[in-house]
């Protein structure tokens, strides 16, 4: 009796051990397999995803899975923002902010760097296994969803964004590649 | 067996109806007592959670909102132009009515070609351009609802706080709850 509950102790032993040897070497849950955030680069494809993408009817919604946060539509709330900032929206398109409450509005401040890097995080953790494999050259990036669905490679609830090949298609791109044409985004309408 | 099919009938439908739109839905509250439903109930409230292809209430409309006073005042504005001009041109204007409310149904434009550009003319001739696209909702209230915040420019409006001599009629038959 004794010694089977010595087997029985070693089992659970041995199984704690493979256990946790499970969990060494899991990958870090905050780490990306995106491209490296580059300020002067991912500022270019930010400003093509907040006009393209980001408007309140679309993705600059929180509750999506890719959120787009910009002075087009969500404002990244808890800073980066100046919050004494009164905007100056035209009449009748709800500009202008409550001053003191830390918020602004759309029609206020240019996107701040913060609300760039929240798009990042949202972008990059989309598909992160996919993503890892384009960014190592292993696989193309049109095998992502979010350059699928803006073309319409896929079925997208908000229709074609822009054409196969576009200038936004290329943006895209060529970002996730890890040798952004900033004069495609540029290019993008 | 007639007995199973007359139970299983509604449940089989009742299943098709969307949870989320039926929230949506139920979210708005209840009607006020006072005010009939139709073109003057429910001013500053997304119109397309009812009236669109899946809401099932007649009339379906495409686009539709409410027009106030200032960010501050929910004072209906009655007599502003809406102007919505689609991607391939088309355009549609529209007049508010005593509660502020404007519409186009599906009848007065069948399929208008997103994205959507709009802007107001308020009835002293003042108004403004929105700067951003409509991509996909036409209900005007499902961004611009309530004071300015995060995630919404606030409620659409004709002037700046303190600027707005509008007062309610007192003879329409909607009001501002």
């Amino acid at each position: 009796m004794k010694r089977l509950g010595l087997v029985y102790f070693g089992v659970a032993i041995a199984g704690a051990v493979v256990m946790g040897a499970g969990c060494v070497g899991e990958p870090d849950p905050v780490a990306s397999a995106c491209p490296d955030y580059v300020e002067a680069e991912f500022s270019e494809v930010s400003a093509v995803l907040e006009r393209k993408c980001g408007s309140l009817d679309c993705h600059g919604q929180s509750e999506r899975s890719f959120i787009v946060f910009g002075r087009n539509g969500l404002r990244r709330p808890g800073g980066g923002v100046n919050p004494t900032t009164t905007g100056g929206g035209a009449a009748g398109t709800g500009g202008g902010a409550t001053t003191g409450t830390g918020t602004l509005v759309t029609g206020g401040e240019t996107t701040t760097v913060f609300e760039r890097q929240g798009t990042y995080q949202s972008l990059c953790a989309l598909q992160p296994e996919i993503i890892a494999e384009v960014v190592a050259g292993e696989k193309p990036p049109t095998e992502l969803t979010v350059i699928r669905k803006a073309s319409l490679r896929e079925a997208h609830k908000g229709g074609q964004v822009w054409l196969v090949d576009s200038p936004g298609d290329q943006c895209l791109q060529t970002w996730f590649q890890g040798n952004l044409s900033d004069i495609a985004c540029r290019q993008t309408p | 067996m007639k007995r199973h099919i007359a139970i299983l009938l509604p449940l089989v439908l009742l299943s098709c109806r969307s949870p989320v739109r039926s929230e949506e839905r139920d979210e708005l509250g209840p009607e006020l007592p006072d005010v009939e439903r139709g073109e003057f109930h429910r001013p500053g409230q997304p119109c397309l959670r009812c009236h669109d292809s899946q809401g099932g209430t007649e009339p379906e409309m495409v686009v539709a909102g409410t027009i106030f006073a200032t960010p501050d005042d929910k004072i209906p504005v009655a007599n502003a132009t809406v102007i919505v001009v689609d991607k391939l041109d088309e355009f549609r204007n529209v007049t508010t009515n005593c509660v502020g409310n404007f519409y186009i149904t599906r009848d007065e434009w069948e399929n208008p070609a997103f994205p959507l550009r709009t802007s107001i003319t308020c009835p002293d001739g003042g108004g403004g351009v929105m700067d951003t696209l409509i991509h996909r909702d036409g209900a005007c209230a499902g961004c611009h609802d309530g004071f300015p915040s995060v995630d919404s420019p606030g409620w659409i409006y004709c002037y700046d706080s303190g600027m707005s001599t509008v007062t309610p009629d007192p003879s329409c038959p909607g009001r501002v709850p």
